[in-house]
């Protein structure tokens, strides 16, 4: 994992009450949406895509465990934090034990929108791309996109080929995709 | 959507064969790259600490994965060179397509235009201009030399405004 140095934490991190689901449903809803805003900007600061919440308290991963005042989150406390996020499209479950989360700080219609351009502003319209190419090749190393995990690129490549925008493709059995960018 | 295989030709697909091969022979030498780092952090332990056939060794596995690598580099651009002939062909192969379409739409066009058509289109402009002249000078008959100075004292005045 990424050392998080650099991710600055906001004020409300180091208050107490912070770590503690709140009954009171308004101050919950305000809770909620602050944890949103930390877990979605840690993440996007560490590119961090996937994570597993059983392995983050087993590691005292710091973005829910401040060691500085001593609290962190419960396992169930959460369990509720990532069911609001994923109530508002920024995350998924990954498996069905509900353990492992896909983390969308940007959606696929964003990625989507931001590939196009990249493939129209380097030529590569009409041409024909490999799925690892978009996330590993030498001209997406200066790119947002680069490394992007592949169940979101995939998701971002759909949306753009509802829009007519491309078509993903095999060539052999090994499932190794493809993809063909047009201009519209 | 469906997927429209209409959009995706079979030279698509050689393309992507070797560009996946391509892939395949970048992330190999990334490897290479990485054993070679190691043999030699290896080799300048071994040095250090007196271990001279240890070094050795390390430095052997070192030349043995340069070389490895070096053949990569070769493989990598037959393969880059034969995608972009691919490219290249099919790009001209569009134009040649654009180019005989284009020619197609020129002689469609010509056929509804015949040179006779063009002729006699002409010579009944030039009839309906002459048509035009002789009127002028039937008019031009009917005023006298008074009136027809009157009427360029009108015209003048209309200039002057």
């Amino acid at each position: 994992m990424n050392s998080s140095e650099s991710f600055q934490f906001p004020l409300y991190y180091n208050k107490e009450p912070f770590f503690t689901i709140q009954p009171i449903i308004n101050t919950r809803k305000i809770q909620l949406q602050m944890w949103q805003d930390l877990i979605l900007a840690y993440s996007r600061s560490n590119k961090i895509y996937e994570l597993d919440l059983n392995e983050s308290i087993k590691t005292n991963l710091n973005l829910f465990n401040n060691e500085k005042i001593n609290r962190k989150l419960s396992r169930d406390s959460l369990k509720i934090i990532f069911d609001d996020i994923i109530e508002n499209g920024y995350a998924e479950w990954i498996d069905k034990e509900k353990n492992r989360v896909l983390i969308m700080w940007r959606k696929p219609e964003e990625w989507a929108s931001l590939i196009y351009k990249w493939v129209s502003d380097c030529g590569f319209l009409n041409t024909v791309l490999t799925i690892w190419e978009i996330q590993n090749g030498d001209d997406s190393k200066k790119q947002d996109f680069h490394q992007l995990n592949t169940t979101i690129l995939l998701k971002s490549l759909k949306v753009l080929e509802k829009q007519s925008k491309a078509q993903t493709f095999s060539s052999d059995d090994e499932g190794n995709l493809g993809v063909k960018f047009f201009s519209i | 959507g469906n997927r429209d295989d209409g959009k995706i030709s079979k030279t698509d697909k050689a393309v992507l064969n070797l560009k996946i091969q391509r892939d395949k022979l970048k992330n190999y030498q990334t490897q290479l790259n990485v054993i070679i780092q190691r043999e030699v952090t290896i080799a300048k332990e071994c040095a250090k600490q007196g271990k001279k056939n240890q070094a050795l060794l390390a430095l052997k596995k070192k030349k043995y994965q340069e070389k490895l690598l070096e053949d990569s580099f070769a493989n990598l651009q037959n393969i880059e060179e034969l995608i972009s002939n691919i490219e290249q062909a099919e790009i001209q192969n569009r134009i040649f397509e654009s180019l005989k379409q284009g020619n197609e739409a020129l002689k469609d066009i010509q056929k509804e235009m015949s040179l006779e058509d063009v002729e006699n289109l002409m010579s009944e402009t030039e009839e309906a201009i002459q048509y035009q002249n002789d009127i002028s000078e039937a008019l031009s008959g009917k005023f006298s030399q008074e009136e027809e100075d009157a009427l360029l004292e009108e015209l003048d005045q209309m200039e002057k405004q």
